[in-house]
């Protein structure tokens, strides 16, 4: 069995829900010394997706902050790993992240996701998966590790619809179609994002985090996520 | 007082449970000369919605067919009451819809009771308040008259109950919580349901007109929690 099929198997026996690499060389940020990533990906579940057609819920906030935490043990085991097969490897845990004013970290999750074949990124900036819509959360392991490399995806799916640029309480998106390179400023506006994210977990739920998710719940692949998982 | 007020009081002293007023100005199919809807609904006696569960379903078909007149001289009543005082007035009596084969009409009386406020919609795509669940019977008068909107529901307050879906015994509930933009169709199959009703019509009922289920009614805990107390 090879290095990555190795790899991914401990990543989805820890609990990730699918697994991408990826050869990010060139692109912005990216150390020569660790080229590649592993792009990580775990759904969220269903029927905590579906509390949020309204508002944001405290239980999906909860779940997400679990997830997250879940995330940052995955990414170091695969480090771990990797390690141990004597490369490099560093996990882009959330403690290690360094997140501008815009939110932008310097890596982002979402392109390493991209470009291991995982989904696209639809008009309010989200990662669009074809299995569970947006209703996914990411990190990357970077590394040096050689690795088979999924198929890039370089353009949107997202086609004629229109659903999250509609409904986003925070009149965020642009509109833009995404394709590969393009810039995140473009399609989407984080300040407007934020703050209406912020309003809408404090009125809504009592956090003070920036979780909205409007844009996940009306998509068409979520939704046809939920259909068939709340079954 | 107000118009609202004199409509309002005048069909509860005939018998209306609740009314609501909704302003359905964007609501597709709506007349522009009558943009404004009037949502009247009757509650169902405890005595009906237990016998849901009891084989024959003696008492709740008794009071469902008695509820289609009922309606229809409320709705009418407020239509007169409405044309009295120059308004333009048009009570969408049974007779007066036509409910196609997915018995999906062109306006919902769902739809201009949840944006009067009365309730909203559940997993199960019925209609439910917080006073008597699921246990009502809806109709809708369509205006001119300026009326006091109440404030839209656009929430569902199902949460992640899921006891209708589990209890369907057409599994025809896709669990997906409602939202105003959701079709009818994204929360319930209604060729699911159809068949297990032309099943009761066989078994149950021995009456190919009789297609009633209604469990989805009296095992939502809000339709429970109106008949036990």
């Amino acid at each position: 069995m090879s290095l990555s099929t190795d790899l991914k198997e401990l990543l989805i026996l820890k609990g990730a829900t699918e697994v991408g690499f990826a050869n990010l060389k060139g692109l912005e940020n990216v150390p020569d010394t660790m080229p590649n990533a592993v792009s990580i990906l775990i759904k969220f579940p269903a029927e905590i997706i579906n509390t949020i057609q309204e508002y944001p819920t405290k239980i999906y906030i909860d779940k997400l902050l679990e997830i997250n935490d879940i995330l940052d043990d995955i990414l170091l085991a695969g480090e771990d790993f990797l390690k141990k097969k004597g490369y490099n490897a560093y996990g882009q845990t959330k403690p290690r992240t360094v997140v501008g004013e815009d939110k932008r970290s310097k890596i982002p999750y979402k392109t390493a996701a991209t470009r291991a074949g995982l989904g696209w990124i639809g008009k309010c900036a989200l990662l669009v998966t074809p299995n569970y819509g947006s209703a996914v959360r990411i990190a990357s392991i970077y590394t040096d590790a050689p690795l088979d490399f999924g198929k890039p995806i370089k353009q949107s799916y997202c086609g004629e619809c229109n659903a999250c640029v509609t409904d986003c309480p925070g009149d965020a998106c642009t509109g833009v179609d995404w394709h590969e390179g393009i810039d995140r400023n473009d399609l989407y506006n984080q300040k407007k994002c934020g703050d209406k994210a912020l309003e809408l977990s404090i009125l809504k739920t009592g956090v003070d985090h920036y979780y909205c998710g409007k844009c996940i719940i009306v998509c068409p692949f979520t939704i046809k996520y939920l259909k068939k998982e709340l079954k | 007082m107000s118009l609202s007020t004199n409509l309002k009081e005048l069909l509860i002293s005939k018998g209306a449970t609740e009314v609501g007023f909704a302003n359905l100005k964007e609501i597709e199919n709506v007349p522009s000369d009558m943009p404004n809807g009037i949502s009247i609904l009757i509650k169902l006696s405890k005595e009906a919605i237990k016998s849901i569960d009891v084989k024959g379903k003696k008492e709740y078909l008794k009071e469902y067919d008695n509820s289609y007149p009922i309606l229809d001289e409320l709705a009418l009543k407020g239509e007169e009451f409405l044309k009295n005082k120059g308004y333009k007035a048009y009570a969408l009596t049974k007779e007066r819809v036509s409910v196609p084969d997915n018995k999906t009409t062109l306006i919902p009386f769902k739809t201009v009771a949840t944006r009067s406020g009365l309730g909203w919609i559940g997993k199960s795509a019925l209609f439910i308040t917080p006073k008597y669940g699921s246990a009502v019977r809806l109709i809708t008068i369509l205006t001119n008259a300026p009326l006091d909107f109440n404030k839209p529901i656009t929430a569902s307050l199902c949460g992640m109950c899921r006891i209708c879906q589990d209890n369907c015994p057409a599994d025809a509930i896709t669990g997906l919580t409602w939202n105003p933009k959701l079709e009818r169709n994204d929360l319930f199959e209604y060729k699911k349901c159809l068949n297990v009703l032309e099943e009761l019509a066989e078994n149950e009922f021995h009456n190919p007109n009789v297609k009633v289920c209604s469990k989805c009614i009296s095992v939502c805990p809000n339709t429970q929690r109106y008949t036990e107390k």
